[in-house]
């Protein structure tokens, strides 16, 4: 196994570990705004090192900078997305309420 | 590595199923549908896995996304209208009841006779997937699903659009007025609009690219279409005015010009051929013209679905109620 290749799994089993902690944070977090803080804080640098090491196991160009592209997009729509969830959040005080019951 | 592929495959197919009992179980409507897009998702990874990605561009995109916008919207409707009656919170009608015994019993009787269906024809043929392979050329593409789609079974496809036109239609017929309101004044904001501003050109893009591309991989009109439908759900979510109103005849023309198109080109052929049966030389070009006809065509009725079913269509004086 190349350094390269060792690199890119790393990378990924990173990006993971963040998806989870981000799951893990969404699920038990008591409120709209921490699980907010939880999802598209990990999940954005998950999604970031998983499409680093998916970039380093191509030699394309073009498919790597749709990689980008793709994360890029993410980052954008999960910021603006999570600036709305808060803001109707702060709107409704009632669906701030702690749901556990969620899933 | 044939294990993890097959656990990956097994782990897919079990949460498939949790996942669709999970949608028509859930008390909360809202759940529901949440549950019902990330099982759109799944579907669309599951069609990937069986090497069909052109369904699972259109899976993720109409069956995930404008499904669960249309639903979104219709929900966010009884709501309204629930509000003004009684506060009680909306209770899925499948889950519990004997109602419910009754769908889950249908759904078993439908899927054993569907399994049955498919073993008893195991075997007996491939279906028609040789035949269309072995005559691609003769297409005009060669992405095997778009000769199929828009050459060999054009037909179908011709009256896919055509339902479609009409459902947008009767959305017109049920509607109650003529005009687009205007949602959510007050949560205009800085984040959303530039949002808005950014990903709009972007989803035109990607739509013109897909429908494009479609001549020789996964894309196509239907998905392009449903693309834009997106983009016009975001627009009209995010307060602005579509000019959506039946009356305009432009409207009418971005509407049925799809199905007019396509009826036309069947037509045209017809001099010294069968009806849709185009000439090889320039099928090509006739289905690049069909197929960018429906694209925009597609994309206006299903944003015209969204604004219908979310009651955006409703006339100035109703606004109050809201």
């Amino acid at each position: 196994m190349s350094i390269i290749s060792a690199l890119s799994y790393l990378l990924i089993a990173c990006g993971l570990f963040f998806f989870t902690a981000g799951t893990v944070g969404l699920l038990r977090f008591p409120d709209v705004f921490s699980r907010l803080h939880a999802l598209t804080k990990a999940d954005n640098l998950g999604l970031g090192l998983v499409v680093f090491g998916a970039i380093l196991r191509q030699s394309e160009l073009t498919v790597i900078l749709k990689l980008i592209l793709i994360w890029l997009l993410v980052l954008i729509a999960s910021a603006t997305t999570c600036y709305l969830v808060a803001e109707s959040a702060r709107r409704n005080p009632d669906v701030k309420e702690s749901r556990n019951d969620a899933v | 590595m044939l294990f993890d592929w097959l656990s990956f495959d097994l782990l897919l197919a079990i949460a498939l199923i949790a996942l669709a009992v999970a949608a028509l179980r859930a008390r909360d409507l809202f759940k529901g549908i949440v549950i019902f897009m990330l099982f759109g998702l799944l579907v669309a990874i599951a069609w990937v896995r069986v090497h069909a990605p052109d369904l699972a561009l259109a899976e993720a995109a109409i069956g995930s996304g404008i499904t669960g916008a249309l639903f979104l919207g219709a929900l966010s409707r009884i709501e309204r209208k629930k509000k003004s009656t009684a506060p009680a919170r909306l209770e899925n009608p499948v889950g519990g009841s004997t109602s419910g015994a009754w769908t889950v019993l249908l759904t078993i009787v439908l899927t054993v006779q569907l399994a049955l269906a498919v073993l008893r024809g195991w075997g007996y043929s491939d279906g028609l997937a040789d035949e269309a392979l072995s005559r691609i050329d003769e297409s005009g593409v060669i992405n095997p699903v778009t000769a199929v789609i828009l050459n060999f079974r054009a037909y179908d496809t011709l009256l896919e659009i055509g339902v479609l036109l009409l459902a947008a239609l009767g959305v017109y017929a049920i509607g109650e007025g003529p005009t687009v309101r205007n949602l959510q004044r007050t949560s205009r904001s800085e984040v959303l609009e530039t949002f808005v501003h950014l990903l709009t050109p972007m989803i035109v893009l990607t739509a013109g690219y897909l429908v494009w591309v479609g001549y020789k991989e996964p894309g196509g009109a239907f998905q392009a279409g449903a693309l834009l439908g997106g983009a016009g759900v975001v627009l009209l979510l995010s307060g602005r005015e579509l000019p959506v109103h039946a009356a305009r005849p432009g409207v009418r023309i971005v509407l049925g010009g799809g199905f007019l198109v396509f009826l036309l080109a069947g037509l045209a052929v017809m001099q010294d051929r069968a009806f849709l049966e185009y000439p090889r030389a320039s099928a090509k070009y006739i289905i690049l013209i069909i197929e960018l006809a429906c694209t925009v065509s597609i994309g206006a009725i299903l944003t015209v679905l969204f604004a219908g079913c979310a009651n955006l269509l409703t006339t100035p004086s109703e606004e109050e109620g809201t």
